[in-house]
Parts: structure tokens; C-alpha cells; sequence
């Protein structure tokens, strides 16, 4: 049983730099958790911290029933694969796999049995008598694996594993992982800074900044209902449109901000919100362009093939990105054209201008 | 044909002379190989050949070069009959194999030590590098001075020694053995400065993750070091040791400030010998045979240690994991 | 037949020589005035602007030679430059303008035993020509010492310093009350200053004291050696002659070392080191004066400065009780054979290559002259040493030195000695002293040591040339460089 909780736990550098400023988080056995947040956020020290390569300053960490925080790394049943995966230059892939083993003092005949069975799920048979230099990325990437797995962990930490494979490569790497979690069927502790991988292969995700925890919900949740601006803006692909304004207290209501003036429905505004300043974050998606609404002109159009970015000046600080389908509505728009855009009701997020909080 | 007699007269007229002959730029491509090529010729070429001729030569300074002559491989066969030669040879191999053995043991533990981070660690890495900054003459004054009968060395040696019943009047600079210890301690406290800094590095280069990794499978400090650091350091070792063996192989001023090769010849090293037959002796055809002779002996061994040192950079260069 | 050819040839040359040199001698009364008058001559002649000379100084006279180069510029307008090197490094400095013939240098300073190969190398300046006319004086310089400035019937060296070593006793450790009694009853003759090697072995053996014994009242607190001399690679070939008492080869160069006397001498050389510091083998002056002038010796051979180093030293424990002795000898065919090798002994050379030999040559003059020299010798910042008799009678002199020292040192020149004056010096040396060191540390015999050496100095004559070599040798013997001359 690998259920994994994390106490308030807090990690102070020397300098008085802290890193993680109190996570507490329960992570069931078997689970796919995946923290994600921009670099310096704490992510990668809080993964130490379970591992235990990193010690808290306070708090604790439980893994399954035993609090390991004092415990040495290797005493906690966990494999780790490391972003640059730390395959060890000078041994063949047959050592790398087999290091943990050879540590442990596993008999030679079992430990050969071993190597080549786990070889034999990763595909690498033939790749045990080489050097980790002479194989590809994604061999790389498998033998890591394989050498993590081979001692049967009950957890599973990864510290942004991917981040060195060319994006195909990456992609595809998505689905093994996610393939690989439903065989072992042992919770997976992921680290990334790529929304994306975390949106394709997480149960949940901890979204971090800053030291903490911003959000922990399932990939939809987040996307959909993320808890503030900064979770807002990091998920989705373009950036979710931010307008500051103020939502009058009129039925309906209606959202006003510099050369903006849409009405809004009012099961689409909170009630907490009404009369206030606000920002207002609609997804390019849910951006509607047509013969009403407010007025813009667009600057830049990216055809991504089955959809269109429109990118739109509407007079405001920021310009605006509608997403439209490409084989729906009219979609040869041409830079320069004026456009009139109106916000699809259901997508509109409203956050409190003050502490970016989601009202609701 | 008159087609082509218009076009050239169509060109409009170059400038003559050297540097246009030079700003073509199938010529002015070659300048850097020329220049290369000639450093090459003009540095290591030229008194290399002037070496070995004057190794065929009879010649003793002590006569005026004009009366110099050409005597074939004399000088060689005195070299290779001349038992000082061969003794001082193995008396080198003997102080570098003893030297750089605990120079790289020494370097490696300092090394090893000092990489941890506590506090004063820049300050210690100071200390340990001060020696190798220290002129060599200085070197031999100072051990000179600590190395005499009723000096430093052997007060501090007394308490340890007493116990045994061994007296603590090494005679350093004039028992043949101890003299020859006196040397190698000498380069060794000079020189662990090198190895020091070369396997400091060597450590500050170790990829943390590897090591990380290795504690995360479960490996003792021990197999950490024996497996993973130990070995990624290979490198480090191999320069170390080419580096200061080569070094090693030339030693020459301890023996010259300390015990100038004495007593006796105990502590002549080949260096010493080459010097000594060339500036002092005026032996300039003989010291030519003897340093080409030298030169071909130890050829093996550069040449093996300059593999090493290629293979080892070329090891080092490779992306760590994958890149 | 041939004798009376050269003796002809010989008187007639000399004839020309007085007529030539009557006829160009340079005006002035002393050494020094007709120096300076020829320096100013020729510097009128060639019309020389600023003119200035480079001396290749051995650097332990940095101190005192710059005033004596401002005195030379005042009476001459020549400016006198110096390039500083240890004594050890200049031969090398020299044979390398050997062969570079650069001119960077005027006049080399350094020691007779440079001259062979120098000369043989021609960047020594014969300056026979030169004395022709300047006319130096060398009376009241033994003849030996005389001897040596000349290599091969040629002057080349101007010598300024006398360093035949000398035997020093400690004076206050003679006196103590009953040991001079005890010793004669035990070796039959009165402490003091010995006769033979011999006898001061004898000595050596008797005071050679360890720490904490009590002896003739007075309680030892450090370790007093009998004896101290210089033992070390570089420094033996210093003192073996004194051992050797002869010339060290025949007239065609065989060596005379592996005789049964030869062998003697390696054995007395090597005997007396049980009585020194056990370091001696690695000690040079920086170790053996400091070592004598803190009192943990009895009786020490060296160069005569260290008198003035026991006595004038600041940390010295000695000051005053030193008793110089002249150099003892052996006993050969049952006479006493006292020889003082002159270990050292600086002087002056002109480069060949240089701009102005001839100018360079009036500065030898005019610093190694009778008064000019006296007056360096007396300088207490210098390391010249007495070496002409007239030092007895200056007052400075005798100021800096003392009379006891002065006397016994001047007494002691007569037994003065050159060291081998023959090309390729430095490799005998060299084959003598690494086997008196195999002797000293056990690993050879006398007779081994012996027989070593007789080979070693027969590949060297051979490596240079035997006739030259024995061209030379007979022209040193003599010119009396040894004393002693072929049977």
C-alpha cells in the first residue's frame, strides 16, 4: 500500500530562501499525481522531499503506513527517474538495470532473470550490452525506466522526465507512461512545468506556485474551474483571455470595461460578483465572433490546421485570441478586418480583481 | 578566344604585388596553416634537429664549436655504456612512482574532504592550493631549512618517534635513503596542491543526480563511491597521473636546492644528470645523444600517456545521460 | 737539443717583448694610476661616448662592489654595470657566451677553476698583451696563488681573494680547566693546533662531546662534534688535496689516487666524518657557518671567512674564541707535506666577445692592484680574503681579520695549492667527489673508491684529449699552481 501524505511540510535553504512554504497533500495508492507549476515553484524540491534527497525543514512525509521523513532514500521503497535521467555513463544498460539489485546483494542468477524480464517489457533486450551514449532518447528514456521499475517500487517519482525529448518523441512518450502506470498499478508522483503532459496523463494534479499548493483537482477541474487567475493562466493553450472591468449591478448585468460592453446572462454571474471590479477570463474557445457584440479589428490569424487562432485588438491593453473551428462559421478573416465578439456564456470565469480568486 | 581576351581586358586592373597575391583567397586561406606549420618548424622542429646533430657531433663546449666534429653514433654508445645513466633514470622512475602514487592519494583525499560543503571551505581550498603557487627555489630554501638535522621536521617527528625507540635524527639531507624521501616529500608537498585541484574538480564535475540516483536505489556511501564516483572520476585520475608523471619524470630542482644529487648520486635524477653533463661538465655533444636517447625511451610512455589523456577528454565530452 | 731550441727561442721573444713593452708601458707610478691612465687613453682614442663595461658578478658581492664601481666611474667617467648570478650558475652563464659570443658581458667574476674551460672555449681574453703595457704587480702574492692566473702560459684571471682553506679550534674549549692535561697524557702531545690530518683526528675524537656529559667542569647543553669540513657533493674536491699532499697525477696523466697514499687519503678523509654533524654530507657554507658559529663544534676546516663569521656574526656564541691554525698535512716519506687548497678564491675575467677587452682589462688592474685590492680586502661588507703579504701590515686588514687570523692565514698561503687547473675541471671533481661520498656512507672500500676514481679520471683525460690534457698539466706544474713538482 502506497498511499502517500505529505504534513504541512515546509523547506527553509540556507540562505533563507524558501522553497516550499507548507504542502500538505494526500495522495492515494495507486494514483497518477502529477505537480505541475512554472520553474522555481517548489515542485522539484517537494518530489526530494518524498524521496527523501531532500530533508524538511518541517513537517512530515508518510508513505503507506511508515513516516519516512528521517528515513535514507533508499529505505523507502520509492524509484525515482531524474529530468536528465541519470542513466550512469560508465556502466552498460544491463548495470544500469541492475544497480539496484546489485546493492541490494540480489543473487546473481535471479538478478540476471530479472534484468532481462523487466528488459524484455521495455523492448531493450538488445540494447543491454551497450553504453548509455550509444542509444537513442527514447531508449534512453525506457532503460530509465526499466532500471526504476525493476525493484518493483510501491512509488513511482519522476522529475520531469520528458523534458529533454523532441516533441514527438514526448508525445508519444505521454501515452507509454500513462500505459505503464495502469501495469504497475503503483502511484506515480510526476513533476513537470508542461501543462500539456500534466492535462494527457494525471488522476490529479497539484498545481504549484510560489511554494504552494494553488489548486488540486482532476485535469477538467483545473482547466474548468481553476481556483484563480494564476491557475487560470497557466492551463490551456492559447492563454486564457483576461479582461479587467466591472460587472454592473443591473439584470442582466452587464460587463463593462475600456471599449467593452456586453451583456452578460445572469446565471453566468455569480452573485458575490455582481457590482464589483472584477477580471473576467473567457477561453479563446468561447470567444464568439460575429455580427454582434463589441468591436475589434484583427491584428494576426494562425491557421492551426482544423482550428484558426484570431488574434484582435479591441482598443484594450491586451489583445484578445478567439479560437474558431475550421471546418464551422466563417473563417477567412483577414487582418485589418473589423469584427464584432461576444463572450459564449457558459465559459465565462469571473475572478475577484483584487486576490485573483474564482468567484462562484 | 577573343570573347575571353575581352573579358579579361574588361576586369578592372588589380593591384600588383605581394599583398595581392596574398588577398586571393585561395592563398590567404592557407595563412594560418602557414603560420601554424612555421611555429611548428621554428619551435619544436628546428631544435629538435639541431639536437640530434649536435648529438653526432663531438663536440665539448670547452673547445670553440669550429672544432666540433662529426663522429656519427659515438655519443650514443657513451650514453648507453655509462652506468650514470641508467641509474639515475631508475632513480627517477623510482621518486616519480613514488611521488605521484602519493600525490594522488593524498590529492584525492583532500579533494574528497574539502568537496563537501562546510563551512571555511574556500579557505581551506586556498591553503591546499598555496604550494603548487610557491617558486620552486623557494620550495627547496624553505625544505632546506626544515629538513636540517635538529630542524622542524624532525621535532615534530620526535613524539612519534621516541615511542619506538627509533632517535629523531633523520638525517634527511645527507643519508642516501632518507635524502631520496627527503625529495619525494618535497615534490609531494609542492605538487599534492596539483592533484588537489585537478580531482576538486573532478568531484565538482560528478553529476549530482547519479549520485542521487545511486542513494535512491539503495546504495551505501561506500557503493556510492566505489561504483559511481570512483569510477566517474577516471578521467580526472588519468590526467592526474599523465600530468604529474610527466612532471615527475623531469624532477630537477629539489634535487639541485636540496641535495644537488647527493650524497653521492643517491638523489641524481635524469634531469640532473642532463644538466649537469651539459652545463657543467660542457659536455654539449654527449648531453644531446643522452636527451635524444631519453627522449626515444620515454616516447612509449608519452605516447601512452597522451592517449590516455585523449581518450579520457574525449569521455569527459560526452553528454551526460542523455543531452 | 730541443731544450736548448726553446730556451733560444724562448730569450729571444723575451728580448722583443722588454723592447716592445718598454716602448708602449703607460705612464703613472702605481698599478693603479697607469689602470686608470690606460682606460682614460683609450677611451680618448676610440672616441668612446658614455662608455661603460658589464661584470658577470657573483652575487655575494651585490653589496660591496657598487661603491668600488662609482670610485672607477669618478676616476675614469666609465660606468661599471652588473648582472648578478649565484657562483654556481655563472660557469654555465659563461660557456653558454661561449658559443652565443654575444658581448653582453666585460668582465666575468669567478673562480681560477672556470679558467681552463673558458680559455679552451676562447671566450677567455689572453691579457698578455695587456700586462705588457699596464705592468700589474703581483709581489707579495705567493706563487702558487700567482700561478694560478695563469692557464697554459697565458694570463687570464686576476685574483682578488685568498681562499686556501684553514683549520679553526675552539680556543675556550682547549682551555678548560685539565683538558689539555688529560689529552696529552692520553695522545702524548699538547692540544692545540695539529700538526697532521692525523693529529687532528686525534683531536676530534677526544672532544667530540655528547649533550649532558660533564667534562673538565663545564656541563655539556648541546652536542659538541669533534670536527666539521666541508663533506658534501661540490665541496669535497675542495679539501681532498690537502689529504692527498702531491700532485694527483704523473707527467702523462695517470692518475696517482690508486696508489697505497691515494688510499690513505680517501681513508683519512672518510674517517673524521664520525666526528661531525651527521647531516655534513648535504651541508654547504649556509649550513656549516651558522652550525660553527653556535658553539655545537670543536674544531671546523674551511674557508677563512669563517673567522670573521664566528667572530662579527650576531647570533654567533663564539665571538673570540677561535684559534686559526695553519692547514695540517700528512707525513710523506717521512716528511710533513702541508697543502692548503685554494677552495675558492674569486677574481676577474675579460670576455673575449666583448666590446672593449681592453678596457674591461683596466678595471682588472686597477681593482685587483696592490693598494685598490687592500682596500676591497678591508671591506667589511665584501668576502675578499687576505692572500698578499703586505695584508699583514694594514691596519684596516688587521682591524677586520685579526692579527691571530691574519698571521695564520698569510703563513698558511705559503702551503696554498691551486686545484686541478685542466679542461674539464669540474667532471674530475665530480668523478672524486661521488665516490668519497660512497666511501663516507659505507658502500665502497678506500681501495674501491681508489680504483673508481683512477677510472673515472682516465675517461674524462681521455673524453677531452690526452695529449692536451698532458700539455697542460706540465704547464701547470710548472708554473709552481701545485708546489710540488714531477719527480
Amino acid at each position: 500500500m502506497a498511499r502517500i501524505v505529505l504534513e504541512n511540510l515546509v523547506k527553509i535553504f540556507g540562505a533563507g530562501v524558501t522553497a516550499v512554504a507548507g504542502v500538505s497533500l494526500d495522495i492515494q495508492d495507486g494514483e497518477f499525481m502529477i505537480f505541475v507549476g512554472p520553474s522555481g515553484c517548489g515542485k522539484t524540491t517537494t518530489l526530494n522531499m518524498i524521496c527523501g534527497l531532500e530533508q524538511p525543514t518541517s513537517g512530515n512525509v508518510i508513505i503507506g503506513d511508515r513516516v519516512v521523513t528521517d528515513l535514507e532514500p533508499g529505505e523507502r521503497h520509492l524509484g525515482m527517474v531524474f529530468q536528465n535521467l541519470a542513466l550512469f555513463p560508465h556502466m552498460s544498460v544491463f548495470e544500469n538495470i541492475a544497480f539496484g539489485l546489485r546493492v541490494r546483494r540480489v543473487p546473481p542468477a535471479d538478478l540476471n532473470e530479472r534484468v532481462h524480464r523487466v528488459a524484455e517489457t521495455f523492448q531493450i533486450t538488445h540494447l543491454l550490452g551497450k553504453k548509455p551514449a550509444q542509444c537513442s532518447g527514447g531508449e534512453a528514456q525506457r532503460v530509465a525506466l526499466a532500471r526504476t521499475t525493476i525493484s518493483n517500487p510501491d512509488v513511482l517519482l519522476l522529475d520531469e522526465p520528458l523534458s529533454s525529448l523532441d516533441a514527438k518523441l514526448r508525445v508519444e512518450m505521454r501515452t507509454e507512461l500513462k500505459r505503464l502506470h495502469e501495469q504497475l498499478r503503483s502511484t506515480f508522483v510526476y513533476v513537470t512545468h508542461d501543462q500539456a503532459e500534466a492535462m494527457t496523463m494525471a488522476d490529479r494534479i497539484a498545481v504549484m506556485q510560489a511554494g504552494r499548493i494553488q489548486q488540486i483537482g482532476t485535469p477538467l477541474e483545473i482547466y474548468r474551474r481553476p481556483a484563480n487567475l494564476f491557475v487560470a493562466s497557466f492551463f490551456g493553450m492559447p492563454t486564457m483571455n483576461l479582461i479587467s472591468g466591472r460587472l454592473s449591478d443591473t439584470n442582466p448585468p452587464r460587463f463593462q470595461a475600456d471599449h467593452v460592453d456586453l451583456e452578460l446572462p445572469v446565471e453566468a454571474v455569480p452573485a458575490a460578483a455582481v457590482g464589483r471590479d472584477v477580471c473576467v477570463g473567457v477561453r479563446s474557445e468561447h470567444i464568439v465572433l460575429g455580427a454582434q457584440g463589441a468591436a475589434g479589428r484583427v491584428q494576426l490569424t494562425e491557421p492551426l490546421g482544423d482550428e484558426t487562432l484570431i488574434h484582435f485588438d479591441y482598443g484594450g491593453p491586451s489583445q484578445l485570441v478567439a479560437k474558431v473551428r475550421g471546418d464551422h462559421g466563417p473563417t477567412d478573416f483577414e487582418v485589418g478586418e473589423a469584427i464584432a465578439f461576444d463572450f459564449d456564456p457558459k465559459g465565462v470565469l469571473v475572478f475577484d480583481a483584487e486576490d485573483g480568486t474564482h468567484l462562484e | 578566344m577573343k570573347l575571353v581576351l575581352a573579358e579579361m581586358e574588361a576586369t578592372p586592373k588589380r593591384p600588383a604585388g605581394l599583398a595581392a597575391w596574398l588577398a586571393q583567397e585561395r592563398i590567404f586561406r592557407l595563412v594560418p596553416f602557414v603560420m601554424v606549420e612555421g611555429m611548428f618548424l621554428l619551435l619544436l622542429a628546428l631544435p629538435f634537429a639541431l639536437t640530434i646533430y649536435i648529438s653526432l657531433l663531438r663536440w665539448r663546449a670547452n673547445r670553440p664549436f669550429e672544432q666540433a666534429y662529426f663522429q656519427g653514433f659515438v655519443n650514443y654508445a657513451r650514453v648507453i655504456a655509462e652506468p650514470e645513466f641508467w641509474w639515475s633514470l631508475g632513480r627517477t622512475f623510482y621518486f616519480a612512482a613514488a611521488a605521484v602514487t602519493l600525490e594522488l592519494v593524498l590529492g584525492f583525499f583532500l579533494a574528497m574532504l574539502v568537496h563537501q560543503a562546510f563551512r571555511g571551505r574556500r579557505l581551506y581550498i586556498t591553503i591546499f592550493l598555496i604550494p603548487m603557487m610557491v617558486v620552486p627555489v623557494v620550495v627547496g630554501y624553505n625544505f632546506s631549512m626544515i629538513y636540517v638535522d635538529s630542524g622542524p621536521l624532525n621535532q615534530i617527528l620526535a613524539p612519534i618517534l621516541t615511542p619506538f625507540g627509533v632517535t629523531a635524527r633523520i638525517r634527511w639531507l645527507s643519508h642516501p635513503l632518507a635524502a631520496q624521501w627527503a625529495i619525494i616529500l618535497a615534490d609531494v608537498w609542492q605538487w599534492t596542491s596539483l592533484t588537489f585541484l585537478i580531482f576538486l574538480s573532478g568531484f565538482a564535475a560528478l553529476p549530482p543526480e547519479l549520485i542521487n540516483a545511486a542513494r535512491v536505489m539503495g546504495a551505501s556511501r561506500w557503493q556510492i563511491f566505489r561504483r559511481i564516483q570512483l569510477p566517474l572520476l577516471k578521467p580526472a585520475i588519468v590526467i592526474a597521473v599523465v600530468i604529474r608523471t610527466m612532471e615527475a619524470l623531469k624532477l630537477f630542482d629539489q634535487a639541485v636546492l636540496l641535495t644537488f644529487g647527493g650524497p653521492g648520486d643517491s638523489t641524481q635524477t635524469i634531469a640532473f644528470f642532463l644538466w649537469r653533463q651539459v652545463w657543467q661538465f660542457n659536455k654539449y655533444g654527449f648531453g644531446a645523444a643522452a636527451s635524444v636517447l631519453l627522449l626515444l625511451l620515454l616516447s612509449s610512455l608519452i605516447y601512452g600517456g597522451i592517449y590516455l589523456l585523449v581518450r579520457e577528454r574525449a569521455l569527459l565530452q560526452q553528454p551526460e545521460g542523455r543531452g | 737539443m730541443k731544450h736548448i731550441r726553446l730556451l733560444a727561442v724562448m730569450s729571444l721573444c723575451l728580448a722583443c717583448l722588454c723592447a716592445l713593452a718598454h716602448a708602449q708601458t703607460l705612464p703613472g707610478d702605481t698599478v693603479e694610476e697607469r689602470a686608470i691612465n690606460g682606460a682614460k687613453a683609450y677611451v680618448e682614442e676610440h672616441q668612446l661616448q658614455e662608455p661603460s663595461l658589464t661584470i658577470l658578478l657573483i652575487s655575494l658581492f651585490r653589496n660591496a662592489m657598487p661603491a668600488y664601481a662609482r670610485q672607477w666611474e669618478e676616476l675614469t667617467g666609465i660606468k661599471v654595470n652588473f648582472i648578478e648570478y649565484g657562483y654556481t650558475d655563472i660557469p654555465s652563464k659563461i660557456m653558454a657566451e661561449a658559443i652565443a659570443k654575444t658581448g653582453q658581458y666585460d668582465i666575468f667574476n669567478h673562480f681560477p677553476y672556470v679558467v681552463p674551460d673558458g680559455a679552451g672555449a676562447g671566450v677567455l681574453m689572453p691579457l698578455d698583451n695587456f700586462t705588457e703595457r699596464g705592468r700589474p704587480d703581483f709581489t707579495g702574492i705567493e706563487p702558487a696563488l700567482r700561478a694560478q692566473q695563469r692557464y697554459n702560459g697565458k694570463q687570464y684571471f686576476f685574483l682578488l681573494d685568498g681562499d686556501h682553506i684553514i683549520l679553526v679550534l675552539r680556543q675556550d674549549i682547549l682551555e678548560l680547566p685539565g683538558a689539555k692535561e688529560e689529552f696529552q697524557a692520553q695522545y702524548g702531545w699538547e692540544a692545540g693546533c695539529p700538526e697532521t690530518m692525523a693529529q687532528w683526528e686525534q683531536l676530534a675524537s677526544f672532544f667530540h662531546t655528547k649533550k649532558g656529559e660533564t667534562r673538565w667542569g663545564k656541563t655539556f647543553d648541546q652536542d659538541l662534534y669533534g670536527a666539521m669540513a666541508y663533506r658534501a657533493i661540490n665541496f669535497s674536491y675542495r679539501h681532498f688535496p690537502a689529504y692527498f699532499g702531491g700532485l694527483l697525477f704523473d707527467q702523462d696523466m695517470n692518475p696517482l689516487v690508486n696508489t697505497p697514499r691515494g688510499i690513505e687519503a680517501v681513508r683519512a678523509f672518510s674517517s673524521i666524518v664520525q666526528y661531525m654533524p651527521p647531516d655534513i654530507q648535504g651541508w654547504g657554507t649556509p649550513q656549516i657557518y651558522p652550525f660553527w658559529a653556535s658553539g655545537q663544534a670543536f674544531s671546523v676546516m674551511s674557508f677563512p671567512s669563517i673567522v670573521g663569521y664566528g667572530n662579527k656574526n650576531p647570533q654567533t656564541q663564539i665571538a673570540g674564541q677561535q684559534l686559526s691554525c695553519i692547514i695540517p698535512g700528512v707525513m710523506r716519506d717521512g716528511q710533513l707535506v702541508r697543502r692548503s687548497p685554494q677552495a675558492a678564491g674569486t677574481g676577474y675575467m675579460v670576455n673575449r666577445h666583448g666590446n672593449h677587452p681592453e678596457l674591461a682589462y683596466y678595471f682588472l688592474q686597477w681593482f685587483t692592484g696592490p693598494q685598490q685590492g687592500d682596500a676591497a680586502i678591508a671591506d667589511p661588507r665584501g668576502f675578499w680574503d687576505p692572500m698578499r703579504r703586505s695584508n699583514l701590515n694594514n691596519p684596516a686588514i688587521v682591524e677586520k681579520f685579526g692579527s691571530q687570523f691574519i698571521e695564520t692565514t698569510m703563513a698558511n698561503t705559503k702551503y696554498a695549492i691551486s686545484l686541478l687547473m685542466l679542461e674539464g675541471n669540474y667532471e674530475y671533481f665530480n668523478v672524486l667527489d661521488k665516490n668519497l661520498a660512497q666511501v663516507m656512507q659505507g658502500n665502497l672500500t678506500p681501495e674501491e673508491a681508489a680504483a673508481r676514481i683512477e677510472r673515472g679520471w682516465n675517461s674524462v683525460t681521455e673524453d677531452v684529449g690526452r695529449d692536451y690534457q698532458i700539455e697542460s698539466w706540465r704547464n701547470g706544474v710548472a708554473s709552481g699552481a701545485y708546489l710540488d713538482t714531477f719527480k
